[in-house]
């Protein structure tokens, strides 16, 4: 049985850079990732950690890597009990400019093979990269309720 | 075909800011298709065993074969052969599932 991995690529009409610090800084990120701060000095190897609106911490991982403006890699995990016994698993986003646009592809990788995470980022991702998209491209970011990743 | 013996090997999910009706006529009409498609025309008979055809901008066939689930604006499921050099594989795509922004 092949281990599960998650694979999106999306096309989106900014440069390297502006996508760069969409992706990195936190009070860009709480714009569009359902209020998520993320929180880290970017250092390889060092903590990170998504931290919601209201100071509490959801994820926490570490940086794998950091080489603006083109690969970014952290692994994380949510520290809720619902996900409790799972460990963290590798995003890397490769950014490819490709004239006026940009050509963003994320993998999320290593998780175990029953995975329940793996279920909730693949709901997840879709949604934070949708509405990153619709905030570099148009100023605004989509207003994604909360319960369509349910479904 | 049973529509059972497929089983999705690529998923896509994208939200969008517009209308379900909006979002089909985008998916289903040569006109729309065009401006997003590579120039390539949809045209689509709307209709459980409807023909499901996309044409190149020289008119010649590009892919084609047919509408196995159809209930606008919400899902539309069609298979289609490829037709260019090299390729002889029968795909299926899920045109999608198509839910407004309250997920209903």
């Amino acid at each position: 049985v092949r281990k599960p991995e998650f694979i999106y690529v999306t096309y989106i009409e900014t440069t390297p850079e502006k996508l760069w610090q969409a992706l990195t800084d936190g009070y860009f990120t709480e714009r569009y990732w359902f209020g998520v701060r993320l929180r880290s000095d970017w250092k390889a190897g060092s903590s990170f950690e998504m931290v919601r609106s209201d100071g509490t911490v959801s994820d926490a991982g570490k940086v794998v890597e950091y080489d603006p403006p083109r690969r970014l890699a952290y692994t994380f995990v949510n520290v809720s009990d619902e996900y409790k016994g799972e460990l963290p698993a590798l995003a890397t986003f490769v950014i490819e400019p490709l004239g006026k646009l940009v050509k963003l592809m994320l993998t999320h990788e290593g998780f175990a093979e029953d995975s329940k995470f793996f279920l909730g980022i693949s709901k997840g991702w879709p949604a934070i990269l949708s509405a990153l998209k619709s905030l570099l491209e148009t100023g605004k970011p989509l207003e994604i309720p909360y319960a369509a990743m349910k479904k | 075909m049973n529509i059972d013996d497929f089983k999705p090997t690529t998923v896509y999910t994208i939200y969008i800011a517009s209308a379900p009706e909006k979002v089909w006529q985008a998916l289903t009409t040569a006109e729309f298709s065009r401006r997003y498609f590579f120039g390539n025309a949809v045209e689509v008979d709307l209709k459980v065993g409807g023909a499901f055809i996309v044409r190149a901008p020289g008119g010649s066939l590009r892919i084609g074969r047919e509408v196995f689930a159809c209930d606008p604006p919400r899902k539309l499921t069609v298979t289609f052969n490829v037709n260019w050099p090299g390729a002889d594989r029968k795909a299926r795509a899920d045109a999608g599932d198509l839910r407004d922004r309250a997920g209903r």
